[in-house]
């Protein structure tokens, strides 16, 4: 934890928004798999949400990294004006952020999953773990915008708002059930 | 086909059942040359032909036609170990080789089990496993593709988990190699 907010607290370039996005959904699963991992005894299935939750962590390890590479990349194309060059970065930018979101509202929907089964002890960390999940989604499509800049009609607007529309509804429906 | 029914055509001179053998085991024979005992692609290529040859002439030694894989794989070991051997190869210490053996094959042994396990499988949990675990698709994906909703996927995918993990435990009391 020191690590990280040491990095993205830092003036260097990355880890930045993407990166803390992702690190606050891979906190989202983790909750998830603690919930689970305490819940056996009421749950027969929990060691399914585990390795789900582990999964989707390993994901946006791997995405973390990826939204770090992407957004230089980005960023050096601003900067050097090559158009060619900002034609092809930004939009791979956009498409790392989508992947934020759809990884993110998973998240939220398997601590929807979780909030049904697990002990009611842990319903608290489920919730909060498909808030930060939520969060994450919202970071995402706001990346897919910004990376996308003025650019109309592009299909990865429409599907980084659904994503975060799927993490909306897990939010409340686990909120519902308090 | 089971290993065990696959064996007994072979015995009787079934060319299919042949083909099907050599098919089933031949990436197996060739992770352990490559990916255990780190041989050449010439070499593990000459360690195949030579355990296919010899399985050839010699299936009726094996005692528990269950117990095929268990087999084969330390026909294979020992080719390798030899091949190394007639070789140029310098091992440092061929204690240290045999132990990162051993755990490179349990892996693959692993490997195979689920493979195997999930072939045994429903094919709707066939399906949904490999696109979350194996294509890493998002759980809206998979269920559009599968005309599901999005919020069920998740808790699909512990029950077929629960289910693969019956199978494999019922594998785990399987045949040692006679």
């Amino acid at each position: 934890m020191d690590r990280l907010l040491e990095r993205v607290a830092s003036a260097e370039r990355t880890p930045a928004a993407g990166s803390a996005a992702a690190a606050a959904a891979a906190l989202g699963a983790a909750l998830v798999a603690k919930a689970a991992r305490r819940s056996r005894d009421v749950w027969p299935d929990a060691g399914g949400a585990v390795a789900q939750s582990s999964l989707l962590a390993a994901r946006l390890r791997a995405l973390a990294a990826d939204l770090e590479a992407s957004y230089a990349a980005a960023i050096d194309a601003l900067a050097s004006g090559d158009a060619e060059a900002i034609g092809v970065r930004l939009p791979a930018a956009a498409e790392d952020s989508l992947r934020l979101a759809l990884v993110a509202a998973d998240v939220a929907e398997l601590a929807s999953e979780a909030g049904h089964r697990c002990n009611p002890a842990h319903h608290a960390d489920v919730s909060v773990g498909a808030g930060l999940a939520e969060a994450a989604a919202r970071a995402g499509a706001h990346l897919v915008g910004v990376n996308l800049l003025s650019r109309t009609g592009d299909t990865r607007s429409g599907e980084a708002q659904r994503a975060v529309a799927r993490a909306r509804a897990s939010v409340e429906n686990l909120a519902s059930e308090r | 086909m089971t290993d065990a029914s696959l064996v007994a055509r072979c015995r009787q001179g079934d060319d299919e059942a042949w083909e099907e053998l050599v098919r089933r085991f031949s990436r197996y024979v060739l992770a352990i040359a490559r990916q255990a005992y780190r041989l050449s692609p010439s070499d593990a290529e000459d360690v195949f032909q030579d355990v296919f040859a010899r399985t050839y002439e010699r299936l009726g030694d094996l005692r528990n036609d269950e117990a095929v894989r268990p087999w084969i794989a330390q026909l294979t070991r020992r080719l390798c170990v030899d091949r190394i051997r007639a070789g140029s190869r310098e091992v440092p210490d061929p204690l240290a080789v045999e132990h990162g053996a051993d755990e490179t094959l349990e892996q693959l042994d692993e490997a195979l089990s689920v493979q195997e396990a999930m072939l045994a499988m429903s094919e709707p949990c066939r399906e949904v496993l490999d696109r979350f675990f194996c294509r890493d698709e998002s759980y809206a994906v998979i269920g559009s593709q599968l005309g599901l909703p999005s919020g069920t996927i998740a808790s699909r995918i512990s029950r077929c988990l629960a289910k693969l993990r019956e199978q494999l435990e019922g594998r785990e009391r399987g045949p040692r190699p006679s």
